[in-house]
């Protein structure tokens, strides 16, 4: 983290709200990155920042710097994304999906392995992002949010378990999970 | 051994979830069975179709339209309702001896980057060579973020053609490109992942990691001239995911490029 925003996390931790308006300027775009994949709605995903920057200026008392400071920012987004989902009507079915810590799926990479190069090897960036997106649609909100803090924040587990409420056994599950309804997309390109 | 389930495998790609000594038997076990290797090549694969799906750019005002409605609440009395759970505890005072440590040691962090956006002389933007004047400080975390997107991106590029060019070699040497070329491309994504990892982007500079023993191969391949190619390093570029690896992440960084420069304008 450089000078310039460390000093615009004291000032702001201050109540300069200038220099929370920098900070502001340095995370959203990828606060909204992490919403959208979590919400998979820009609406949602703006309102998601909206409501994650000001749960963030009320919690900067709360900063010890421990983390990261876009780490911190990220677990109040990911909240605040899935808290976008629960006061939608349209995805708040999605929620009602129970988590848990055993494992009840069979293997299925086997299924898929092939020693040639896909076809998705010879596929646009565009045409697999498509197919991922569309999957990715289908997770759960629990399983998206959980999934994205891993492979697209990389965040450890323990993390993301203590981030999103859960024990680190289900944020397994979520994840597995996730992988397993992503596999859609390579089966699509065969 | 116990059997390796495909759970395994994605705890194994993310090194996370499992104990050392089960990542060590996974990792022996990729070395020694076809199948196994052939699940995790699957896997690698799906996860990197991930890197693909890009979210959707925010239009120019973006900033200016959160700070709008977000400005008038910042002064308004705080409800009653208690706050959101957060990571951090809640209601602990800052410590704040460990938080000024924790400022201190990333000082320098931004150098760095712009460091190496000095030190390489591939420029495709017009990277400011004096310091940047007080008034734009604020636009030096983004502008390093940027600087080192598009070094990155060009490096991916040069990557790129360059395993091409290893696939599509019918020649008995394996290697048609200069040894300097290669060596420098080892030498630079290092450099990178390094500086990946310093601005906190975990997976760029792990998969950046990743390439490191191919380079550095394919490099010890080109001094090495006169004896017989390495077949099997030839045929893991062919049939790995590795060039729709590097395809998928450059494609990522472009598009991180393209919406850090729309932002810039949005700076106050």
């Amino acid at each position: 983290m450089g000078d310039s925003a460390a000093q615009s996390i004291a000032l702001a931790r201050e109540g300069d709200q200038q220099a929370f308006r920098r900070l502001v300027d340095d995370h959203a775009r990828s606060l909204f990155q992490l919403c959208f994949r979590i919400t998979r709605d820009a609406a949602l995903a703006e309102d998601a920042v909206q409501e994650a920057l000001y749960n963030a200026w009320r919690a900067l008392g709360e900063f010890d710097g421990r983390a990261a400071f876009s780490t911190w920012l990220y677990r109040i987004a990911a909240n605040a994304a899935l808290e976008q989902l629960r006061r939608n009507a349209r995805h708040r079915y999605e929620l009602t999906e129970a988590l848990s810590d055993e494992d009840a799926e069979a293997d299925f990479l086997a299924g898929l392995a092939d020693d040639a190069p896909g076809p998705e090897a010879q596929a646009s960036g565009s045409q697999i992002g498509d197919r991922i997106g569309q999957h990715m649609g289908r997770l759960s909100p629990a399983e998206r949010a959980a999934f994205v803090m891993r492979h697209c924040e990389g965040e450890r587990l323990e993390s993301i378990a203590a981030a999103l409420s859960m024990s680190t056994g289900q944020c397994k599950q979520a994840i597995f999970r996730a992988v397993r309804k992503l596999r859609g997309a390579l089966e699509t390109l065969r | 051994m116990s059997n390796i389930s495909d759970n395994d495998l994605i705890l194994f790609h993310y090194h996370d979830g499992l104990p050392s000594e089960r990542l060590r038997e996974i990792e022996q076990a990729l070395a020694t069975s076809p199948a196994l290797a052939a699940r995790y090549r699957t896997l690698r694969r799906l996860l990197a179709g991930v890197d693909c799906d890009l979210p959707p750019q925010p239009d120019t005002q973006f900033e200016n339209r959160l700070w709008t409605r977000l400005h008038p609440r910042l002064n308004a009395p705080i409800a009653a309702a208690p706050l959101p759970r957060l990571a951090s505890r809640h209601g602990a005072r800052p410590r704040r001896r460990l938080w000024a440590v924790g400022l201190a040691s990333g000082a320098g962090l931004a150098a760095a980057v712009l460091a190496v956006a000095l030190y390489f002389p591939v420029a495709h933007i017009d990277a400011p060579l004096q310091p940047a004047p007080a008034q734009r400080a604020a636009a030096q975390g983004p502008m390093a973020d940027r600087v080192l997107a598009v070094y990155v991106a060009t490096h991916l590029r040069k990557t790129e053609g360059l395993l091409l060019s290893v696939v599509n070699s019918d020649s008995t040497t394996l290697m048609p490109a200069d040894e300097a070329f290669v060596r420098a491309l080892a030498d630079d994504n290092r450099l990178y992942a390094s500086a990946a990892a310093k601005r906190g982007d975990k997976v760029l500079a792990g998969f950046l990691k990743t390439l490191d023993p191919v380079l550095i191969e394919l490099a010890n391949q080109q001094r090495v001239g006169n004896i017989p190619p390495d077949q099997g390093l030839r045929d893991f570029v062919r049939d790995s995911d590795l060039l729709f690896q590097v395809r998928a992440v450059e494609a990522r960084l472009q598009a991180r490029r393209t919406a850090s420069a729309q932002t810039g304008g949005a700076m106050t």
